[in-house]
């Protein structure tokens, strides 16, 4: 009995919580009084505490899946003990940063860390030279990804693609330099019709389209109907 | 964190307590369209509604089933977004539907996240499919993976896994960026179907280029409801619906009345009060 009173509260409470908050947030959107705003942005908090809480149920999984691999010898082990290694390294340097850094440009980089180690510089090598340039490094292979979906996209299989495929060469050579060299400036004057009238009406029904769904799903959430989101596992 | 900084600034520093300036039309119109949602919530219950068909969903099975022939793992990314995204819901819903079935055929599930907060939950959604289809057992910490924070990070450890474990199915549902493109060329290049959704207007047209079906905008929200077949969800579609005709209506009259009147912006006016 009490295990089935146990099991309907962990159904019933995240469900009421979320109404509840969820009412206020709205109420507080619309209606202003310094308590309700106060609420609001203390409640915002949570979520970067929670955040923080979850990190390590993150830290865990990656422990557990790239361990496996190692202690396995599954193929590609020692990239899985790589990231181990770095991962708990930075994690090291990460709780020993408490300073806070002067780059040579003179602007002040804040640590968060727990102990005063004195990692700071360390942290801050660790992200500069070599998180920021992988990074930027995988987003420029953005621009090979976007070559070939053009490509796909551009074979005229109908009438749909074929109006894409116009349009799609219309605007990159009204935005290329070499498109006003071969049909003068009116090619720009062509370009900015058909973002700023087609495409902008097209994408403003989205936007309304999603606005209305937004409201839909909210709905369905706050009330109850959709429990999933809210109960995560719970249910 | 300020306040005025979360509920845009407009409040005045000597302002005690009063509704909000210019949110008042806002006020009416939401009330209007939940009314219009709540409604058909309540009248499905009742009898059965007409909803028209999403193409995206109905090849979620055949994605599965061919990943279950070929003996491949489906694989899906529940968005880059956080917990509070209306997208990360909605990729949430839809996950434990495809959880469920991936669960009764026997199919390998792979959930590859970015955001700390929605891995517990996706975690939680998959754990409760594979139970209820009576396999527990088949649920390891290998099936919701968390990837890294970072964005590209994130996309660098996804396309990997894409290109070791080749999944016959991605799903790609939720709040993207600049990453979608990189996720759905590689889930391309590794033969899988590709169903993806996103309200995001910047990265639709990716996501329309470089998969085989798409919920565009307000269909990933609608599809959140369908893919349960439960009546009752199904209502809020056509209650989203009429808030469309409503949307309809209101352009219309604005247009009209703006041409009548020679630019005068009442109804504009009006919804801004």
């Amino acid at each position: 009995m009490a295990k089935l009173i146990a099991m309907d509260l962990k159904k019933t409470v995240p469900v009421t919580l979320a109404f509840i908050m969820g009412i206020f947030g709205a109420f507080a959107y619309f209606y202003y009084t310094k308590p309700t705003a106060d609420v609001l942005a203390n409640a915002i908090v949570f979520d970067g505490v929670m955040g923080s809480m979850a990190m390590g149920i993150s830290l865990i999984n990656i422990s557990l899946i790239h361990g496996r691999n190692v202690q396995r010898k599954r193929k590609g082990w020692f990239f899985s003990l790589l990231l181990l290694a770095v991962m708990y390294f930075g994690l090291i340097i990460g709780l020993g940063a408490m300073k806070p850094f002067i780059e040579e440009t003179g602007t002040k980089v804040q640590y968060y860390g727990l102990f005063d180690w004195g990692t700071e510089s360390i942290g801050y090598f660790l992200v500069n030279a070599i998180t920021n340039p992988a990074s930027t490094t995988v987003f420029s292979l953005l621009a090979f990804y976007i070559a070939s979906a053009a490509y796909r996209s551009f074979r005229v299989r109908g009438i749909d693609s074929a109006i894409l495929l116009i349009s799609g060469s219309l605007v990159l050579l009204g935005q290329a330099p070499i498109g006003s060299v071969i049909f003068g400036p009116g090619i720009g004057t062509l370009r900015t019709w058909i973002l700023s009238v087609p495409n902008m009406a097209g994408s403003r029904g989205c936007q309304i389209g999603i606005a209305i769904g937004a409201i839909a799903m909210s709905i369905r959430v706050l009330f109850g109907y959709e429990r999933k989101p809210t109960l995560g596992g719970m249910g | 964190m300020g306040i005025t900084s979360i509920l845009g600034g407009l409040v005045s520093a000597e302002q005690e307590w009063g509704l909000w300036k210019g949110r008042i039309g806002s006020l009416v119109i939401l009330l209007i369209l939940a009314s219009f949602v709540i409604i058909y919530l309540r009248l499905a219950k009742t009898r059965t509604l007409f909803i028209r068909k999403l193409p995206a969903l109905d090849a979620v099975d055949e994605a599965i089933g061919r990943a279950t022939e070929m003996g491949r793992p489906v694989s899906y990314v529940p968005g880059l977004g956080g917990i509070d995204a209306l997208e990360t819901m909605c990729g949430m819903v839809i996950l434990g539907e495809v959880a469920t079935r991936c669960a009764n055929l026997d199919t390998k599930l792979i959930v590859l996240n970015r955001n700390v907060l929605v891995q517990p939950a996706t975690a939680g959604i998959v754990r409760d499919a594979y139970k209820a289809a009576g396999k527990a057992e088949k649920f390891t910490e290998e099936t919701v993976r968390y990837i890294a924070p970072d964005q590209f990070a994130f996309a660098a450890g996804a396309l990997g896994i894409f290109k070791r474990e080749k999944p016959a199915a991605n799903m790609l549902i939720g709040r993207f960026w600049a990453e979608s493109l990189e996720l759905a060329e590689v889930g391309n290049e590794v033969g899988a179907i590709q169903i993806a959704g996103s309200s995001s207007m910047a990265q639709v047209p990716f996501l329309v280029a470089a998969t085989d079906y798409c919920l565009i905008g307000e269909e990933l929200y609608a599809a959140a409801a369908y893919i349960g077949h439960d009546p009752v969800l199904t209502g809020s579609i056509a209650g989203q619906d009429w808030g469309k005709v409503l949307a309809l209506i209101l352009m219309v009259v604005g247009v009209i009345s703006a041409w009548v009147a020679a630019g005068d912006m009442w109804l504009k006016n009006l919804l801004y009060i």
